[in-house]
């Protein structure tokens, strides 16, 4: 059957892509000019107890050892030590994942509803004023990137209108739910902690929105050209001509046979968003693996930045498979395959 | 008496030339993007802070604020006339700094383009017309390789990795940015490739050098060029993202992130966060509404 | 016999450019009685299929502008229609059959689903009606066009059928319901010959079984003679002729006719058959006078004027050309 096979090789060539992206950090990470174990240790200790690090960190042997040393760490889930924090590296990760997970999560609901909304609108109502609101709106909101919503919010917010919270996941004083999930929301749901839960919230709030901000203009943008492109196909000419109510038009036929660029958009802004939450986190000192990202960045924490960047490379792989896997069910072409009759 | 040695172009010529049909389509297409007047704000914008990043020193109302210059008598005044975007925390009049400011980014996004356009097209056009060698894949895994890394955080390894100034920066972001024009090519190229005019001209003996460059190189170029419009002002908000984390040219040198961030430390001068926000924003916007236009000019086939 | 159903009275359609607009169709008349089988007959490009989108109101609006001219339907005028009678018009009494029917079925669902809420939706039911019924309605609506296996056919795609399964299939959405009006344009060209003749034979059918009025758009005269009573013959635009159908094989009057019979290639001898010289005109700038003039073997100066009208030349046959006031 062709959809196996065509999963096949895309699986295929996305565990080529991790392994070519390890490569590339391996390199940059060991591009740093001088000595990992001395900056580690700092210069005033003693040169056998840096020899001893270097020999541990398999500094001595020739760069394709080393990698490989790496690499089997890497699969086994051991990113060596942080120098930054000094613990596991593998421990951070695990404890500042699910964080961006909630984020990511809810700025990608928010991005996908809106724009899906304020596409459907544009396309509908072409040409009104609803439509010359909204693109000129997306314009203007395209420009924004995350951080500098991010700062806008936090400065309105912050300062002038403390309406809702800009700092962290939850507020001084609410401890946070049983970790099931690691996503506040969710576990503090599961538990029924009420309290919890609507706190967390409120916290995900900013973020989230000042994350899916841009991308959610962007696709708003492609909804609406992509209807406006089909709107006019002769298929649609037909079934309105069968006297089908323009609103099944609109929202089951033109949408689902315009979908598919929709969604391969959405999924690359989705994975998009880990990236762009590096800033944002910053900004909102939202305890995730971005924030983490940058702190080991901006401190040379060499296995920090390798891990840190693997992981997130492998998530944007991971979540382009999805998307594919999407688009190729959404069409029936691919997903059937096979060509009865001429 | 014919020399059969002279490859004979002119059938080829005698097809439809693509190097003219560019030049046909902007002409006959100007009229086209001056009716769109959102395209036009954008061309305005964009020629303003062309201009303006260019003629920096003489224009701004105080230059030297642009470099090492303190005076805390003036610190934390609010948009006035004097001082139209407010001073900051050591003040330094925040307008004249944006437009320094723009100078670096723009030069930036020149750099980073100019370094990554090229080699991106480069290797697009040898991997589409070489399609299905070793040369192709190769280049193209190495291009989804790249791609696969989102390209902020890729920015950001290699700009630590370096020193934190503008050309460590700019080197950093022109290594995530060729990919996309290489996998833009690539798809154009392969297309093209099947055209008639170029198996004409392969048919009557053109070198491969010249169906590259004279007939598939030019019917790539449209979205190439509106790619590069839109992507300056993406460079400018990577450079800006960079900067705000302190990576990028160092202070006192005036970088849009970098005020940003500074506004961010000084919430209280909300002026210090706005405006160069702001200015970021519209930068932004100004090259995304001229890179439509231009697309709707240079991308209509010939009717 | 004698009720008119549509009638088309001085219609202009003009299409939006860059430089201006395109006089597509320039006065153009057109009457369709019930029960009648009319044929409108023209070269590509003289502007059949806009006429024919332009009666249930599927041209897109931005671009298409009808400055003048009524489109009446049952005596009312389709124009000045609101939307919901609109609605009605193309749900219960008016069907199309588009030309290309891959470009006509929506390839991302499948046949059940499009043909059922074509039948949901026009008003022989009521909107919430059992989905087994509808189901069973699609059936019976698919076995009319003699497909094969209605049910499998049901969840098929559009993709996995041959072109002539896929023209039986917009004729069945087009008579799962009963209407008075079906509106084909060219159902056979883009399939081959014999596909074609079966497809005409089953129009034939089914519009003598129902009696309903068919209007058949077809650039063949071969087509037309076999399938209609009445035939227009349409040049870029405007009307130029039209008559019973043996009338206008017996005594063609306009030379656009005469030329088009004459271009018709006989088996019986004689060669290739002669064509027209010339192109269709200039949409942006079209002739001040009569369209057809600089084709025209007879044309003299009072023909680029104005336009002539159509004129009874004998019982049920016009003709607008000048040459029938010499």
């Amino acid at each position: 059957m062709k959809l196996s096979s065509f999963l096949f090789k895309r699986l295929l060539h996305s565990i080529f892509v991790v392994f070519g992206l390890s490569i590339v950090i391996f390199i940059i990470a060991r591009v740093i000019p001088g000595d990992p174990a001395r900056l580690a240790l700092g210069p005033r200790a003693p040169e056998e107890v840096v020899q001893r690090l270097r020999q541990e960190m398999y500094l001595d042997k020739p760069l394709p050892e080393q990698y490989f040393y790496w690499i089997k760490g890497v699969l086994s889930g051991d990113f060596g030590r942080s120098l930054y924090t000094k613990r596991a590296v593998s421990v951070d990760i695990k404890e500042s994942f699910p964080a961006t997970m909630e984020l990511v999560i809810f700025a990608g609901i928010l991005m996908v509803i809106f724009a899906i909304l304020l596409g459907i609108l544009a396309a509908r109502y072409k040409d009104t004023w609803v439509d010359n609101l909204i693109r000129t709106l997306s314009y203007f909101g395209v420009a924004i990137p995350s951080f500098v919503a991010a700062i806008v919010f936090m400065l309105l917010f912050g300062s002038y209108w403390p309406i809702l919270p800009v700092l962290g996941r939850l507020s001084p004083g609410i401890s946070p739910p049983t970790r099931i999930t690691g996503l506040f929301t969710l576990d503090s749901l599961i538990k029924g902690n009420f309290v919890a839960f609507w706190d967390a919230f409120k916290h995900l709030i900013l973020p989230s929105v000042a994350l899916s901000l841009g991308p959610l203009f962007q696709e708003a943008r492609i909804v609406r050209s992509s209807m406006v492109e089909n709107m006019h196909k002769e298929f649609l000419e037909a079934e309105r001509g069968y006297g089908i109510p323009e609103r099944v038009i609109m929202f089951k036929y033109l949408f689902k046979s315009s979908l598919i660029p929709m969604v391969s958009v959405m999924g690359l802004d989705l994975a998009a968003l880990f990236s762009a939450a590096f800033l944002v986190e910053m900004v909102f000192n939202w305890p995730g693996i971005s924030r983490y990202g940058t702190l080991v960045m901006l401190n040379k924490d060499l296995n920090g930045i390798s891990a840190v960047t693997i992981v997130l490379g492998a998530v944007f792989v991971i979540v382009n498979i999805i998307v594919d896997i999407i688009v190729a069910l959404l069409d029936p072409r691919i997903r059937l395959g096979t060509n009865r009759g001429i | 008496m014919r020399n059969s040695n002279q490859p004979n172009n002119s059938i080829a010529i005698s097809l439809v030339r693509p190097k003219s049909i560019f030049w046909h389509n902007l002409g006959k297409n100007w009229y086209k993007f001056s009716r769109n007047p959102l395209s036009i704000i954008g061309l305005v914008i964009v020629l303003a802070i062309i201009i303006s990043a260019i003629f920096a020193p003489w224009i701004t109302p105080y230059p030297e604020h642009a470099g090492p210059f303190v005076d805390f008598k003036s610190a934390g005044q609010p948009p006035s006339l004097q001082h139209l975007c407010g001073t900051d925390n050591i003040g330094r009049d925040i307008f004249s700094r944006i437009i320094f400011a723009f100078r670096d980014a723009l030069i930036m996004a020149v750099v980073v383009l100019a370094l990554a356009v090229p080699l991106g097209v480069l290797l697009g056009l040898i991997a589409g017309q070489l399609q299905s060698t070793w040369i192709d894949i190769v280049i193209m895994r190495i291009t989804d390789v790249f791609l696969g890394i989102p390209s902020l955080i890729l920015a950001l390894a290699i700009a630590v990795v370096l020193k934190p100034n503008l050309m460590n920066a700019m080197i950093a972001i022109s290594i995530t940015w060729w990919p996309w024009y290489t996998r833009l090519v690539y798809g154009m190229a392969s297309s093209v490739r099947n055209e008639y005019f170029v198996i004409a001209a392969d048919l009557t003996g053109a070198s491969k050098f010249h169906i590259l460059f004279r007939e598939i190189l030019p019917n790539c170029l449209s979205p190439v060029f509106t790619k590069i419009a839109l992507d300056v002002g993406w460079v400018i908000l990577i450079g800006a993202a960079l900067g705000f984390l302190g990576l990028g040219a160092q202070p006192p040198t005036p970088a849009l992130g970098q005020m940003v961030s500074d506004g961010a430390n000084n919430i209280t001068f909300w002026w210090m966060t706005i405006f160069p926000s702001i200015a970021i924003v519209l930068a932004v916007m100004g090259f995304n509404l001229m890179s439509d236009g231009l697309r709707d000019m240079l991308e209509t086939r010939m009717e | 016999m004698e009720n008119i159903l549509l009638n088309i009275k001085d219609l202009h359609i003009w299409y939006r450019v860059y430089g201006g607009y395109l006089k597509i169709i320039n006065s153009v008349y057109l009457m369709v009685r019930e029960g009648e089988r009319v044929g409108l007959v023209g070269e590509s490009g003289c502007g059949k299929t806009t006429v024919m989108k332009s009666i249930p109101q599927i041209l897109p609006p931005g671009d298409f502008l009808i400055p003048k001219g009524e489109i009446y339907y049952k005596g009312k005028d389709i124009l000045k229609m609101n939307f919901s009678e609109i609605q009605r018009l193309r749900s219960r009494e008016i069907a199309m059959i588009f030309q290309d029917p891959t470009a006509a079925l929506n390839p991302v669902f499948t046949i059940g689903t499009q043909i059922g809420d074509v039948i949901r939706y026009s008003a022989a039911l009521e909107e919430n009606v059992h989905q087994e019924k509808i189901k069973m309605l699609s059936i019976k609506a698919l076995k009319e066009v003699s497909l094969p296996d209605p049910e499998r056919m049901l969840v098929n795609y559009p993709f996995q059928l041959s072109g002539g399964m896929k023209q039986r299939v917009c004729i069945a959405m087009s008579t799962s319901s009963p209407r008075n009006l079906i509106i084909a344009d060219e159902p056979g060209t883009s399939l081959d010959v014999t596909i074609q003749d079966q497809i005409m034979r089953l129009l034939n059918e089914i519009v003598k079984k129902r009696k309903t009025s068919l209007l058949l758009i077809t650039h063949s005269l071969g087509v037309a003679k076999e399938m209609t009573d009445r035939i227009y013959i349409m040049y870029a635009g405007t009307i130029v002729e039209t008559a019973l159908t043996k009338d206008l094989f017996q005594n063609p009057v306009h030379p656009y006719t005469k030329g088009l019979l004459a271009s018709v290639p006989r088996l019986s001898g004689g060669g290739i058959a002669r064509g027209i010289p010339g192109r269709i005109p200039d949409y942006l700038n079209p002739p001040q006078g009569c369209r057809f003039q600089p084709r025209c073997e007879y044309a003299t100066s009072s023909c680029t004027e104005n336009p002539p009208q159509l004129i009874e030349v004998e019982k049920d046959h016009f003709v607008a050309c000048y040459l029938t006031q010499r």
